[in-house]
């Protein structure tokens, strides 16, 4: 059952020590009734391999109960997390690999899975080989995904819906240069309950939304050498299809206070089909170990198709009866894309080399959606109204063109460094046109509507960047872009941009330190253009600037064998300050919106073996933002946002060895939420754990 | 689109012309000629090698049995049993050249290639003169890391991976490489499984992926290779292209992909990056503001009205239900039944 409601869970300090207490003398019981009676010594690990079908098995898995004891929002919790208490496959893998190397059917097999059951995210690998014949990778994935949240859409945009979703792709021949040919298949299922907002009488209304699609994917391709070229070409198809509904069970009166609008009952179903195809053509080739060239050329074309029907009765908003208002919605769009890329490297001589690769991208996307009405009502005295019976066309073409050349050389300087430098320029044209059109209503200036926006704008961008190793043990990156990025709808004017990254990494046998620090300066130093804009006289200075920081560090310290020490610190610096245009009351004024976020995040992680059947784990994360701190605005028009938040979460693990080939864990894990917004979404989540570890054949024994 | 059509017709014809002349070609033979990439000169460091000049891994192993342990598991090792690899040199030799008369020498380093003190750049093109033939990875050489000189051993290993001591980890984040999750690595001869790798030079993204909401790398059900190409590629952040020529988002977020007649503009031409986190954000939705109306706002403010504009002035920030532009524009990706995006 979907829940949409706030909830409080109490402490259950009781059940939390009576699970533990249970764990305890679970686990005690295990480890008396078996660890004595097993050999202190075990033998090499070559002497214990398990093999069936000549086949060396490798494998654990790991299999346990998880409890859950909530205080606070269970739907952040649900939101953020979704751990939920019951048995749970934590860990599998099993591993095949031919004794000899080769294998009647396969020469190796893994299948790895994790999350299965009371988990919200849980997948299967299987990776399956015969060298020389084929090769198989597939992945399974399931997400229950759960989100309810009060400080978004009002708490109106929920969901509690399950994504199962997969590919599976086989490789024939993957290792023959010659020839080789690729099949592939992709799934998606996406379904589940939520809530949703429509509106309708100049009013909002939350209604129940079932969400049910889906898509597949086929895909078919070959690879191979000819007149020394290396050549692919693959052809893929996808179909999706939307069979989501909403339906309003009992009376909704909606968002606005201050109207008379009511939804006594709402459905709409609104099946969407869509296709899309697409060939993608490759070619690489090395021109006498000089010039290595690389081509691809990608068509696509994609489709989809809509009818909707949606059917309302209740009250308008002049509190009129609605006996029914019924709309059918035809739509159509299509896209065709086609981009090709290509790429050129010069090798001047061994230390330098020249590159350039240019991409040209196209799309062009065309709608159209016609509407009809059939309105009919009573006035509030119960006289019917005349049958309101409007029609509208409306169609849109959108045209995309891109242009991108880099051009870039890099030195290598010995082993000790190297350099690169380049320019990137970008040339972007944006088009949309189209017109709406209300069938019912006289033709005048403005109906038909036409439409027309045409962008078109081009960027300069410099690139540069150096590797050094001052010493053996010791790298040091950095690179620098720097120029004009293309937002042509986000923000007109092109954004000056300043990117620079420094990255630092320093090994010693037993430990590493890495450090890295980003920034990234967004500055867009837009003036006003719309005349249509009453507040702003065209050509007021009116921009944006974001920047953002990270610094982070971390440590991998092994001081001896059974000791494993991890260790980090980033932090998140970020300021946005943007002018814009706020609707107050009933005019419209010059404001800004600033967006801050201060984050620290830090993990420590111990890994101990203290005796030989014992391994511990301890961890200890959090994540402080400290957001906009004492910055505040009381005027509408200057908003101010951040998201200010503590998130900790210390995890503890013991492995106790019962046997060689069983593992006895217990663990527990807590998470602490805690935020500033209105309601309270805090939460603490107790998660306590134990499982057994089971391992079969290879490596079991020297553990 | 009767141009589409010529363009398929086109495709499909090129593509049965190319299958032809390969069958002529004699596909399956061995062929010798052509791209320097993938044969035996190559591969073999010393040009004038002759096939005596090789003297086999096992040879090799009387020496340096740890390598050759943990090399014969490999698949690489494994081409020797490849019927259109057995012209060419194999096992050790492969890239560290013949190894005739660093045997002769006693083992002497000068007349064996070692790639000790090589540069990353060298070091790679090594393995591409093999591997540079397939799509993945034949933008390496202009790629990200390529140009900051992170080369192929910087992540892989050629001799297979080493299994460390198994260690117990976390029960929600997937561990490193050990024997717990024994093809994690193995399956790409990574140096250690995929997060913990890519996370141990792009140190920032570990805490982005531990927000509050974010992809599930860190638990497993997805990886930084998910959406990422290691390798380069043509897309800015190496990110990789899905159904065709969309991005990678659209591969699990196909609800997203469209076409719509009405298409909110970033969704195709700036990308979804434009308003979402993608590693991880604790904003509702990984967008990159905390309030919808802002992010909206910030960009709905310097548009004419045929772009979308700014809101007018019935949308009166001082009222709550205003606040949220969603409620109504609930359909903000695309819509085919309403230009504002109501339904």
């Amino acid at each position: 059952m979907f829940d949409i409601s706030h909830k409080t869970t109490s402490t259950g300090r009781y059940r939390r020590i009576l699970f533990i207490w249970m764990m305890v003398v679970i686990g005690i019981a295990m480890f008396a009734a078996t660890a004595f009676g097993q050999s202190p010594t075990p033998k090499p690990a070559e002497e214990e391999d398990l093999m069936v079908g000549g086949y060396k098995v490798t494998s654990t898995t790991e299999f346990g109960y998880r409890y859950r004891s909530l205080d606070g929002n269970e739907n952040k919790y649900r939101s953020d997390l979704n751990y939920k208490k019951g048995f749970r496959l934590f860990d599998s893998n099993i591993l095949f690999e031919a004794d000899s190397g080769k294998g009647k059917y396969f020469d190796s097999l893994l299948i790895s899975n994790t999350g299965w059951g009371a988990d919200p995210t849980g997948f299967t690998r299987v990776n399956m080989e015969k060298t020389g014949i084929y090769k198989f990778n597939s992945s399974a994935r399931r997400v229950k995904y759960f989100n309810n949240l009060s400080n978004h859409a009002l708490g109106e945009h929920t969901n509690n819906s399950q994504h199962t979703f997969g590919d599976f792709d086989l490789s024939i021949l993957p290792q023959n240069e010659k020839l080789r040919f690729n099949l592939g298949a992709s799934f998606s299922r996406m379904s589940g309950p939520g809530l949703y907002t429509i509106r309708a009488y100049s009013d909002e209304f939350a209604i129940t939304n079932n969400v049910r699609n889906t898509s597949n994917d086929f895909r078919a391709g070959v690879e191979g050498k000819l007149l020394g070229f290396n050549l692919g070409l693959t052809q893929g198809f996808r179909f999706f299809k939307d069979r989501s509904d909403y339906v309003l069970n009992g009376i909704s009166v909606g968002n606005n206070p201050t109207n008379t609008s009511v939804l006594t009952s709402f459905s709409r179903i609104f099946p969407t089909d869509g296709r899309a195809y697409f060939t993608h053509f490759n070619a690489h080739r090395t021109f006498a170990k000089k010039l290595d060239f690389t081509g691809q050329f990608i068509y696509s074309e994609t489709k989809s198709k809509m009818g909707m029907v949606d059917l309302f009765t209740g009250r308008d908003n002049s509190n009129n009866f609605v006996d029914r208002d019924r709309f059918e919605i035809y739509a159509d769009a299509k896209r065709v894309q086609s981009r090709g890329d290509i790429g050129l490297t010069y090798m001047v001589n061994n230390s330098f080399r020249i590159s350039n690769t240019f991409s040209f991208d196209r799309f062009g996307l065309s709608g159209q959606e016609r509407l009809e009405e059939w309105l009919e009502r009573r006035n509030a005295a119960g006289t019917p109204l005349a049958l309101s019976n409007p029609r509208s066309l409306a169609s849109r073409i959108n045209d995309y063109r891109r242009f991108v050349n880099t051009i870039e050389g890099d030195y290598q300087f010995g082993s000790l460094a190297s350099l690169h430098i380049g320019y990137r320029f970008t040339q972007r044209k944006v088009s949309v046109a189209g017109y709406d059109h209300t069938l019912t209503s006289a033709t005048t200036a403005t109906n038909p509507l036409l439409i027309v926006v045409n962008e078109e704008n081009s960027t300069n961008t410099l690139i540069a960047g150096m590797k050094i190793k001052p010493i053996k043990r010791w790298v040091i990156f950095w690179d620098v872009e720097h120029g004009t990025a293309d937002n042509v709808f986000s923000r007109v004017e092109n954004y000056k941009f300043t990117n620079v990254r420094i990255r630092s990494r320093l090994t010693f046998n037993k430990v590493v330190f890495n450090v890295s620090a980003v920034s990234k300066d967004n500055d867009n130093p837009a003036t006003s253009y719309d005349g249509s804009n009453p507040v702003l006289p065209v050509g007021t200075p009116f921009g944006a600037t974001v920047k953002n920081r990270f610094y982070s560090g971390n440590v991998e310290w092994k001081p001896m064998d059974k000791v494993q020490v991890s260790s980090g610190y980033t932090y998140h610096h970020l300021t946005s300050d943007t002018a814009i245009i706020v609707p107050v009351a009933t005019g419209r004024v010059l404001g800004f919106s600033q967006y801050f976020m201060r984050d620290h995040y830090g993990f420590v992680d111990i890994s101990v073996k203290p005796v030989k059947r014992v391994s511990l784990y301890a961890s200890y994360r959090i994540n402080r933002d400290k957001g906009q701190g004492s910055r505040f605005s009381a005027l509408p028009q200057f908003i101010i946002t951040s998201y200010p938040m503590n998130y900790t979460s210390p995890e503890f693990r013991a492995a106790i060895r019962l046997t060689k080939n069983v593992d006895w864990n217990i663990g527990y894990q807590y998470y602490n939420y805690q935020d500033s917004q209105t309601p309270s979404q805090n939460y603490r989540a107790h998660l306590p754990y134990t499982s057994l570890k089971i391992y079969f054949g290879g490596g079991a024994a020297d553990r | 689109m009767a141009s589409a059509r010529k363009i398929k017709i086109g495709m499909l014809t090129a593509f049965v012309v190319l299958a032809l002349v390969w069958a002529v070609s004699g596909t399956f033979s061995s062929i010798s000629s052509g791209t320097m990439v993938g044969e035996l000169d190559q591969s073999a460091p010393q040009a004038a090698a002759s096939a005596d000049d090789f003297v086999g891994s096992e040879t090799c192993k009387a020496c340096h049995e740890d390598q050759f342990k943990g090399f014969a598991g490999t698949k690489h090792a494994k081409l020797a049993e490849v019927k259109s690899w057995k012209d060419k040199a194999q096992g050790c030799e492969s890239c560290h050249g013949s190894g005739k008369l660093h045997v002769e020498g006693g083992g002497d380093k000068s007349k064996i290639i070692s790639f000790k003190g090589k540069n990353s750049k060298e070091i790679s093109e090594t393995c591409l003169s093999c591997h540079a033939g397939k799509e993945s990875h034949n933008n390496f050489r202009r790629g990200e890391h390529w140009r900051n000189d992170v080369g192929c051993t910087d992540c892989h290993t050629a001799h297979g991976t080493v299994f460390k001591d198994q260690m117990p980890g976390s029960m929600t984040e997937i561990g490193e490489t050990n024997r717990q999750n024994p093809g994690v690595a193995t399956t790409a001869m990574l140096k250690r499984s995929e997060p913990q790798l890519c996370m141990s030079c792009h140190t920032e993204t570990k805490s982005q992926f531990s927000k509050p909401f974010h992809h599930k790398v860190l638990e497993g059900a997805m990886t930084c290779t998910s959406c990422h190409n290691a390798h380069g590629g043509f897309e800015s952040k190496q990110t990789k292209l899905s159904v065709g020529a969309d991005s990678a988002c659209i591969k699990c977020h196909g609800d997203k992909q469209g076409p719509f007649t009405f298409e909110h503009a970033p969704l195709k031409t700036e990308g979804c990056a434009s308003c979402h986190v993608p590693h991880g954000s604790a904003n509702p939705k990984m967008l990159t503001r905390s309030s919808v109306r802002q992010l909206c706002m910030e960009c709905h403010s310097n548009l004419n009205d045929a772009e979308g504009g700014a809101p007018q002035a019935p949308h009166n920030q001082t009222q709550t239900r205003y606040l949220g532009c969603t409620i109504c524009h609930a359909k903000v990706h695309g819509s085919n039944a309403s230009k504002y995006y109501f339904r």
